[in-house]
Protein backbone atom coordinates (compact mmCIF):
# COMPACT_ATOMS: atom_id res chain seq x y z
CA UNK A 1 0.00 0.00 0.00
CA UNK A 2 1.28 3.38 -0.99
CA UNK A 3 1.99 5.67 1.92
CA UNK A 4 0.93 9.26 2.25
CA UNK A 5 3.53 11.98 2.58
CA UNK A 6 3.24 14.76 5.15
CA UNK A 7 5.33 17.90 5.31
CA UNK A 8 5.48 20.53 8.02
CA UNK A 9 7.92 23.38 7.65
CA UNK A 10 8.88 25.39 10.71
CA UNK A 11 11.57 27.81 11.75
CA UNK A 12 14.30 26.63 14.04
CA UNK A 13 15.68 23.26 15.03
CA UNK A 14 14.05 23.13 18.44
CA UNK A 15 10.64 23.80 16.95
CA UNK A 16 11.27 21.21 14.28
CA UNK A 17 12.18 18.60 16.87
CA UNK A 18 9.14 19.48 18.93
CA UNK A 19 6.87 19.23 15.89
CA UNK A 20 8.41 15.91 14.92
CA UNK A 21 7.83 14.61 18.44
CA UNK A 22 4.24 15.75 18.43
CA UNK A 23 3.57 14.19 15.04
CA UNK A 24 5.03 10.82 15.92
CA UNK A 25 3.13 10.74 19.19
CA UNK A 26 -0.14 11.86 17.58
CA UNK A 27 -0.53 8.97 15.17
CA UNK A 28 1.13 5.93 13.70
CA UNK A 29 3.58 7.66 11.36
CA UNK A 30 7.31 7.51 10.78
CA UNK A 31 9.70 10.40 10.32
CA UNK A 32 11.50 10.22 7.00
CA UNK A 33 13.78 13.15 7.49
CA UNK A 34 14.17 16.58 9.03
CA UNK A 35 15.56 18.62 6.17
CA UNK A 36 17.45 21.83 6.83
CA UNK A 37 17.03 24.55 4.23
CA UNK A 38 19.73 27.11 3.64
CA UNK A 39 18.08 30.25 4.95
CA UNK A 40 16.33 31.59 8.03
CA UNK A 41 16.62 28.30 9.89
CA UNK A 42 13.66 26.80 8.09
CA UNK A 43 13.37 23.08 8.60
CA UNK A 44 10.96 20.66 7.00
CA UNK A 45 9.78 17.61 8.89
CA UNK A 46 8.76 14.82 6.52
CA UNK A 47 6.59 11.97 7.67
CA UNK A 48 4.95 8.96 6.05
CA UNK A 49 2.09 6.69 6.97
CA UNK A 50 -1.58 6.05 6.31
CA UNK A 51 -3.53 8.98 4.96
CA UNK A 52 -5.59 9.41 8.10
CA UNK A 53 -2.59 9.10 10.36
CA UNK A 54 -0.56 11.57 8.33
CA UNK A 55 -3.49 14.00 8.33
CA UNK A 56 -3.84 13.81 12.08
CA UNK A 57 -0.10 14.06 12.61
CA UNK A 58 0.30 17.07 10.32
CA UNK A 59 -2.67 18.73 11.97
CA UNK A 60 -1.12 18.25 15.41
CA UNK A 61 2.29 19.34 14.16
CA UNK A 62 0.81 22.41 12.54
CA UNK A 63 -0.88 23.33 15.81
CA UNK A 64 2.42 23.02 17.67
CA UNK A 65 4.10 25.23 15.10
CA UNK A 66 1.32 27.83 15.31
CA UNK A 67 1.48 27.93 19.09
CA UNK A 68 5.16 28.84 18.85
CA UNK A 69 4.55 31.17 15.91
CA UNK A 70 7.14 29.31 13.89
CA UNK A 71 4.96 27.61 11.31
CA UNK A 72 6.00 28.29 7.74
CA UNK A 73 3.91 25.83 5.74
CA UNK A 74 2.43 22.36 5.81
CA UNK A 75 1.10 19.85 3.30
CA UNK A 76 -0.33 16.38 3.12
CA UNK A 77 0.00 14.44 -0.11
CA UNK A 78 -2.32 11.48 0.12
CA UNK A 79 -0.99 9.56 -2.86
CA UNK A 80 2.30 10.99 -4.10
CA UNK A 81 3.07 10.41 -7.80
CA UNK A 82 5.75 7.91 -8.64
CA UNK A 83 8.28 10.54 -9.64
CA UNK A 84 7.63 12.47 -6.42
CA UNK A 85 7.96 9.23 -4.56
CA UNK A 86 11.28 8.60 -6.25
CA UNK A 87 12.65 12.02 -5.34
CA UNK A 88 11.26 12.41 -1.85
CA UNK A 89 10.84 8.70 -1.39
CA UNK A 90 14.55 8.20 -1.99
CA UNK A 91 15.00 8.90 1.64
CA UNK A 92 11.79 7.07 2.32
CA UNK A 93 12.78 3.88 0.57
CA UNK A 94 16.28 3.75 1.92
CA UNK A 95 14.99 4.39 5.39
CA UNK A 96 12.08 1.96 5.19
CA UNK A 97 13.93 -0.80 3.37
CA UNK A 98 17.27 -0.72 5.11
CA UNK A 99 15.95 -1.23 8.63
CA UNK A 100 14.66 -4.66 7.58
CA UNK A 101 18.07 -5.63 6.32
CA UNK A 102 19.64 -4.07 9.34
CA UNK A 103 17.34 -5.94 11.66
CA UNK A 104 18.28 -9.24 10.03
CA UNK A 105 21.94 -8.47 10.27
CA UNK A 106 21.39 -7.07 13.72
CA UNK A 107 19.97 -10.39 14.87
CA UNK A 108 22.97 -12.14 13.51
CA UNK A 109 25.16 -9.64 15.22
CA UNK A 110 23.38 -10.08 18.51
CA UNK A 111 23.74 -13.83 18.23
CA UNK A 112 27.38 -13.40 17.50
CA UNK A 113 27.65 -11.01 20.38
CA UNK A 114 25.98 -13.49 22.69
CA UNK A 115 28.50 -16.11 21.71
CA UNK A 116 31.22 -13.61 22.24
CA UNK A 117 29.87 -12.65 25.60
CA UNK A 118 29.54 -16.25 26.75
CA UNK A 119 33.07 -16.87 25.64
CA UNK A 120 34.04 -13.50 26.98
CA UNK A 121 32.66 -14.09 30.46
CA UNK A 122 35.27 -16.65 31.35
CA UNK A 123 38.00 -14.55 29.84
CA UNK A 124 36.73 -11.55 31.74
CA UNK A 125 36.74 -13.50 34.99
CA UNK A 126 40.28 -14.59 34.34
CA UNK A 127 41.24 -11.08 33.48
CA UNK A 128 39.65 -9.83 36.68
CA UNK A 129 41.55 -12.41 38.70
CA UNK A 130 44.74 -11.36 37.05
CA UNK A 131 43.90 -7.75 37.67
CA UNK A 132 43.09 -8.34 41.31
CA UNK A 133 46.23 -10.27 42.15
CA UNK A 134 48.71 -7.61 41.24
CA UNK A 135 46.70 -5.05 43.15
CA UNK A 136 46.88 -7.15 46.27
CA UNK A 137 50.59 -7.58 45.80
CA UNK A 138 50.99 -3.88 45.41
CA UNK A 139 48.97 -3.14 48.52
CA UNK A 140 50.85 -5.66 50.62
CA UNK A 141 54.07 -4.18 49.39
CA UNK A 142 52.99 -0.67 50.19
CA UNK A 143 51.67 -1.29 53.69
CA UNK A 144 54.95 -2.43 55.23
CA UNK A 145 56.71 0.51 53.68
CA UNK A 146 54.51 2.97 55.50
CA UNK A 147 55.01 1.56 58.98
CA UNK A 148 58.75 1.96 59.24
CA UNK A 149 58.49 5.48 57.87
CA UNK A 150 56.01 6.67 60.43
CA UNK A 151 57.22 4.99 63.60
CA UNK A 152 60.94 5.69 63.51
CA UNK A 153 60.30 9.40 63.02
CA UNK A 154 58.35 9.63 66.23
CA UNK A 155 60.66 7.50 68.32
CA UNK A 156 63.92 9.36 67.99
CA UNK A 157 62.24 12.67 68.80
CA UNK A 158 60.84 11.47 72.07
CA UNK A 159 63.54 9.15 73.39
CA UNK A 160 66.48 11.42 74.00
CA UNK A 161 64.48 13.96 76.01
CA UNK A 162 62.26 11.91 78.29
CA UNK A 163 63.69 8.44 78.45
CA UNK A 164 66.68 8.79 80.74
CA UNK A 165 64.95 10.07 83.90
CA UNK A 166 61.98 7.79 84.37
CA UNK A 167 63.13 4.60 82.66
CA UNK A 168 63.91 2.57 85.74
CA UNK A 169 60.64 3.18 87.55
CA UNK A 170 57.83 2.95 85.05
CA UNK A 171 59.13 1.22 81.99
CA UNK A 172 58.60 -2.47 82.75
CA UNK A 173 54.88 -2.18 83.40
CA UNK A 174 54.24 -0.01 80.40
CA UNK A 175 56.13 -2.33 78.13
CA UNK A 176 53.96 -5.24 79.13
CA UNK A 177 50.81 -3.28 78.53
CA UNK A 178 51.97 -2.12 75.20
CA UNK A 179 53.05 -5.52 74.07
CA UNK A 180 49.60 -6.73 74.89
CA UNK A 181 48.12 -3.90 72.94
CA UNK A 182 50.38 -4.32 70.00
CA UNK A 183 50.12 -8.04 69.60
CA UNK A 184 46.50 -8.24 68.46
CA UNK A 185 47.15 -5.75 65.74
CA UNK A 186 50.17 -7.69 64.62
CA UNK A 187 48.22 -10.88 64.64
CA UNK A 188 45.56 -9.30 62.51
CA UNK A 189 47.97 -8.06 59.95
CA UNK A 190 49.64 -11.42 59.82
CA UNK A 191 46.32 -13.18 59.53
CA UNK A 192 45.11 -10.97 56.72
CA UNK A 193 48.08 -10.94 54.53
CA UNK A 194 48.83 -14.64 54.13
CA UNK A 195 45.37 -15.09 52.63
CA UNK A 196 46.18 -12.58 49.97
CA UNK A 197 49.73 -13.46 49.30
CA UNK A 198 52.24 -15.88 50.75
CA UNK A 199 55.22 -13.57 50.23
CA UNK A 200 53.94 -10.94 52.57
CA UNK A 201 54.35 -13.20 55.62
CA UNK A 202 58.05 -13.06 55.56
CA UNK A 203 58.03 -9.35 54.95
CA UNK A 204 55.69 -8.67 57.81
CA UNK A 205 57.57 -10.86 60.21
CA UNK A 206 60.84 -9.33 59.31
CA UNK A 207 59.54 -5.88 59.78
CA UNK A 208 57.39 -6.48 62.81
CA UNK A 209 60.19 -8.02 64.83
CA UNK A 210 62.35 -4.97 64.74
CA UNK A 211 59.26 -2.96 65.50
CA UNK A 212 58.65 -4.89 68.67
CA UNK A 213 62.13 -4.36 69.80
CA UNK A 214 62.44 -0.77 68.77
CA UNK A 215 58.94 0.41 69.56
CA UNK A 216 58.87 -0.95 73.07
CA UNK A 217 61.45 1.37 74.59
CA UNK A 218 60.68 4.60 72.81
CA UNK A 219 56.94 4.23 73.09
CA UNK A 220 57.44 3.34 76.69
CA UNK A 221 59.30 6.56 76.89
CA UNK A 222 56.31 8.33 75.44
CA UNK A 223 54.07 7.07 78.17
CA UNK A 224 56.58 7.70 80.83
CA UNK A 225 56.72 11.21 79.49
CA UNK A 226 52.96 11.39 79.92
CA UNK A 227 53.15 10.00 83.42
CA UNK A 228 55.85 12.38 84.23
CA UNK A 229 53.74 15.35 83.40
CA UNK A 230 50.86 13.94 85.40
CA UNK A 231 52.99 13.37 88.45
CA UNK B 1 -7.66 14.82 38.46
CA UNK B 2 -6.85 11.19 37.99
CA UNK B 3 -4.03 8.85 37.21
CA UNK B 4 -4.14 7.15 33.84
CA UNK B 5 -1.93 5.35 31.42
CA UNK B 6 -1.91 6.00 27.69
CA UNK B 7 -2.62 2.83 25.76
CA UNK B 8 -2.92 4.14 22.23
CA UNK B 9 -3.82 6.87 19.81
CA UNK B 10 -7.01 7.75 17.98
CA UNK B 11 -7.15 9.19 14.51
CA UNK B 12 -10.39 10.86 13.50
CA UNK B 13 -10.28 12.71 10.19
CA UNK B 14 -13.87 13.86 10.20
CA UNK B 15 -14.62 15.46 13.52
CA UNK B 16 -15.82 18.64 15.11
CA UNK B 17 -13.86 21.62 13.88
CA UNK B 18 -12.97 22.70 17.38
CA UNK B 19 -11.01 19.48 17.82
CA UNK B 20 -8.77 20.20 14.85
CA UNK B 21 -5.10 20.12 15.72
CA UNK B 22 -5.53 18.22 18.98
CA UNK B 23 -4.01 14.84 19.61
CA UNK B 24 -6.49 12.22 20.74
CA UNK B 25 -5.18 9.48 22.98
CA UNK B 26 -6.69 6.35 24.47
CA UNK B 27 -6.27 6.44 28.23
CA UNK B 28 -7.15 3.97 30.94
CA UNK B 29 -7.26 4.85 34.60
CA UNK B 30 -4.78 3.18 36.94
CA UNK B 31 -4.27 3.05 40.69
CA UNK B 32 -1.03 4.05 42.39
CA UNK B 33 0.27 0.48 41.99
CA UNK B 34 -0.11 0.70 38.23
CA UNK B 35 -3.12 -1.64 37.93
CA UNK B 36 -5.80 -0.77 35.41
CA UNK B 37 -9.01 0.00 37.23
CA UNK B 38 -11.47 1.32 34.71
CA UNK B 39 -12.49 1.16 31.08
CA UNK B 40 -10.69 2.90 28.27
CA UNK B 41 -11.57 6.44 27.33
CA UNK B 42 -10.42 9.03 24.82
CA UNK B 43 -8.77 12.21 26.02
CA UNK B 44 -7.40 15.26 24.26
CA UNK B 45 -3.70 15.75 24.83
CA UNK B 46 -2.51 19.18 25.98
CA UNK B 47 1.04 18.32 26.97
CA UNK B 48 2.56 16.09 24.28
CA UNK B 49 2.40 12.74 26.02
CA UNK B 50 3.27 9.49 24.26
CA UNK B 51 1.94 5.96 24.33
CA UNK B 52 2.86 4.06 27.50
CA UNK B 53 3.27 7.10 29.71
CA UNK B 54 1.49 7.61 33.02
CA UNK B 55 -0.40 10.88 32.90
CA UNK B 56 -2.69 13.14 34.83
CA UNK B 57 -6.14 13.53 33.34
CA UNK B 58 -8.71 16.16 34.07
CA UNK B 59 -12.42 15.98 33.35
CA UNK B 60 -15.26 18.38 32.82
CA UNK B 61 -15.33 22.10 32.29
CA UNK B 62 -12.12 22.65 34.21
CA UNK B 63 -10.08 21.42 31.25
CA UNK B 64 -11.55 24.24 29.13
CA UNK B 65 -10.49 27.17 31.29
CA UNK B 66 -8.07 28.32 28.61
CA UNK B 67 -9.59 30.99 26.36
CA UNK B 68 -8.90 29.14 23.11
CA UNK B 69 -10.35 25.95 24.47
CA UNK B 70 -13.46 27.46 25.99
CA UNK B 71 -15.56 26.72 22.94
CA UNK B 72 -13.99 23.34 22.19
CA UNK B 73 -15.90 20.10 22.67
CA UNK B 74 -13.37 18.64 25.07
CA UNK B 75 -14.61 16.51 27.92
CA UNK B 76 -11.44 14.88 29.12
CA UNK B 77 -7.87 16.06 28.73
CA UNK B 78 -4.36 14.94 29.52
CA UNK B 79 -3.09 17.80 31.64
CA UNK B 80 0.22 16.45 32.91
CA UNK B 81 2.88 13.79 32.46
CA UNK B 82 3.69 11.99 35.69
CA UNK B 83 7.31 11.28 36.53
CA UNK B 84 6.94 9.34 39.77
CA UNK B 85 4.12 7.93 41.85
CA UNK B 86 4.77 7.06 45.49
CA UNK B 87 1.91 5.49 47.38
Amino acid sequence: MKQALGLVEVQGLSTAVMVADTMVKAANVTILEIENSKGQGYMTVKIAGDVGAVNAAVSAGKQTGLENQKLVSFKVIARPADSVDQIFGAAKKTKTDTPIQLSDSAEVQTQAEKEDTTAGETSVKEAIKEMVKPEVEEISEVEPEVKPEVEPKVKPEVTPEDAPKVKSEVEPEVQLEEKLEEKPSLVETEAEKPAQEPHSESQVELQTEPEKASSANPSGAKKTGGNKTKN
Amino acid sequence: MRLAKITGTVVATRKDETLTGYKLMIVRRIDSQGNFIDSEEVAVDYVGAGVGEIVLIGQGSSVRVDKKKREAVIDMAIIGIIDTVVG
